[in-house]
């Protein structure tokens, strides 16, 4: 399925979790990451938990 | 009054003052305005384990509002060995909310883990009902979901609870298809348009969802005004702290596993309009415990259950890469693939003595609740996956099942080449497409070429392995097995 992290689009296996759209993001960046130092968020500034479902087009945020 | 009522009570009087601090301006509640007060949850995924300070909670505000309803969005299963693997499974949390006597629950995917019999079992065993507007079993399943309950309040309001729950791009919910024969499933969209007539019928229309909340939202949205009062949501795990009002519907969810509950009041007034506000109330590790809900979860955790035998081991396991190479055949095996691969990372044990192996060895094994996920990836693609993984796996090789691979390497960090092989060991057709499973942590820090995207298979790989093992009996010795050549 097709995801929008930070506004790019990645795509990502169906059934994927948040913590899986935010390993994915942070390989395609290069970077390390903390779990305990991040936040992701919807595009309604809601959080969201990191075993949260992913659904096909949604947006995320990830604050760090 | 006792010192335990008097710090509930406290307690109680001090959520109501937050909740009421917006209103300082409102006009005096008069006794015409019918308030209800409800308390919910969603995704508990059988944490039982906070399950006791959330029992103090509802018991402390029912100290304020005997007539509080208790819901929950669905997805009170899966999660927990102590709750997952239990002998009559998900037992745990259902009757920890018969304990506390919940009202409502929406059907989440993960209710469907404990198969149709499974279910039907835990909803014959509850005593609340189950709801959802867009589930339609066969009737020979015996599954009794409501399309919607009718809760007639004691001071007279009349409310109607409904629930959807989220389709996938194949139709059903989240969840294995083996989990859902004999089970039809409705667009909820239209669906839920169907049961706004409930509102001409009751004070209250409520949607109790397994939706998520941007799609709690888009729902919401499509409804015409004054139908629908509030929207319970769940399934995205999303921590609404704020209120959020959408078409006037006020819409909530509280996380996921008992870390917190929304408290919602909804106040309706002489000319029908509708008050509605919420609070998040967080769920604290060092919260204050109801003791016979604690001494029920030390005995769910206490269960022999989870060291009874699931198989017999013909031999010691002793190393990471024994130990891994049963994990990647319980994966291809079960899931009937033609390749597993397991990371190194992913193996936590080298040691597993020879006799007998419990369902608490297979959570030391593989304790990080991954799930598996299924790709089609050719020769080459597997190749790209591996060259990728060499780094990140910190240059440790990764355990196959199904294929014997050899790493021919310039130095200890730098792989010159990856040559794969058939078991027989001739020479793998790097061109043909394989099915290969994996768990999602290899699936989504591996950064390779592949046109696949992947198919996540609803379980997790300690489940799987409990599977496996439970239908092999007696593991073979891995004493010999040797499928990596590190060159």
């Amino acid at each position: 399925m097709n995801i929008q992290i930070n506004n790019k689009s990645f795509q990502i296996f169906s059934g994927a979790k948040v913590i899986d759209a935010v390993r994915m993001y942070f390989t395609e960046i290069g970077k390390d990451f903390e779990i305990d130092k991040i936040v992701v968020e919807d595009k309604f500034g809601n959080r969201l938990e990191f075993d949260g479902r992913l659904r096909n087009n949604k947006s995320l945020f990830i604050k760090f | 009054m006792n010192i335990k009522k008097t710090y509930r009570l406290f307690f109680s009087i001090a959520i109501i003052l937050a909740i009421f601090q917006t209103y300082s301006c409102k006009p005096k509640v008069e006794e015409e305005n019918k308030k209800v007060v409800i308390l919910a949850v969603n995704d508990m995924h059988a944490n039982i384990d906070n399950f006791p300070r959330f029992a103090f909670i509802v018991d402390s505000l029912r100290e304020i509002y005997p007539d509080l309803l208790l819901v929950s969005a669905g997805d009170n299963q899966s999660g927990n060995p102590a709750n997952d693997q239990y002998p009559q499974k998900g037992m745990p949390i259902t009757e920890l909310m018969n304990m506390i006597k919940f009202d409502v629950c929406a059907v989440g995917n993960h209710e469907f883990d404990t198969k149709q019999d499974g279910f039907k079992y835990i909803i014959d065993n509850s005593k609340f009902d189950y709801i959802s507007a867009n589930i339609k079993p066969s009737s020979n399943l015996g599954l009794n979901i409501k399309p919607f309950k009718t809760i007639k309040m004691p001071n007279g309001l009349k409310i109607a609870f409904t629930s959807v729950i989220s389709l996938n791009e194949n139709g059903i919910p989240d969840s294995h298809p083996n989990n859902l024969t004999d089970i039809k499933f409705t667009d909820p969209f239209s669906t839920a348009k169907d049961y706004l007539y409930l509102k001409d019928e009751h004070d209250l229309l409520i949607f109790v969802n397994h939706f998520g909340f941007e799609e709690d939202v888009e729902l919401a949205e499509q409804f015409p005004k004054g139908k629908v009062d509030l929207i319970i949501g769940g399934h995205s795990h999303t921590v609404v702290e704020k209120e959020q009002i959408f078409n006037d519907i006020l819409i909530t969810q509280a996380g996921n596993k008992l870390k917190y509950c929304t408290l919602i009041e909804l106040e309706v007034e002489k000319d029908y309009s509708v008050k509605k506000s919420m609070k998040l109330i967080p769920i604290n590790k060092n919260g204050e415990m109801l003791a016979e809900f604690q001494e029920k979860v030390d005995e769910y955790n206490d269960s022999p259950f989870l060291n009874e035998k699931i198989a017999e081991a013909e031999d010691d396991f002793t190393s990471y890469e024994q130990v891994g190479y049963l994990m990647g055949d319980a994966l291809r095996l079960n899931l009937n693939t033609d390749i597993a691969v397991v990371n190194p990372g992913g193996v936590r044990i080298d040691k597993l003595d020879k006799g007998d192996i419990n369902v608490r060895d297979v959570y030391s094994m593989d304790p990080f609740g991954n799930e598996a996920v299924i790709f089609n990836l050719t020769g080459n693609e597997i190749k790209a996956m591996y060259l990728s993984a060499f780094t990140i796996d910190e240059y440790l090789p990764i355990y196959p099942s199904g294929i014997k691979v050899k790493y021919i390497l310039k130095d200890k960090k730098t792989i010159k080449d990856v040559i794969f092989y058939t078991e027989s060991g001739e020479d793998l057709d790097m061109e043909k497409t394989y099915s290969v499973a994996m768990n999602n942590y290899m699936a989504s820090v591996y950064n390779y070429e592949h046109a696949d995207p992947g198919t996540g298979q609803f379980v997790t790989t300690a489940e799987n392995m409990i599977d496996y093992l439970k239908n092999l009996g007696t593991v073979p010795s891995y004493k010999n097995e040797k499928r990596v050549e590190l060159k």
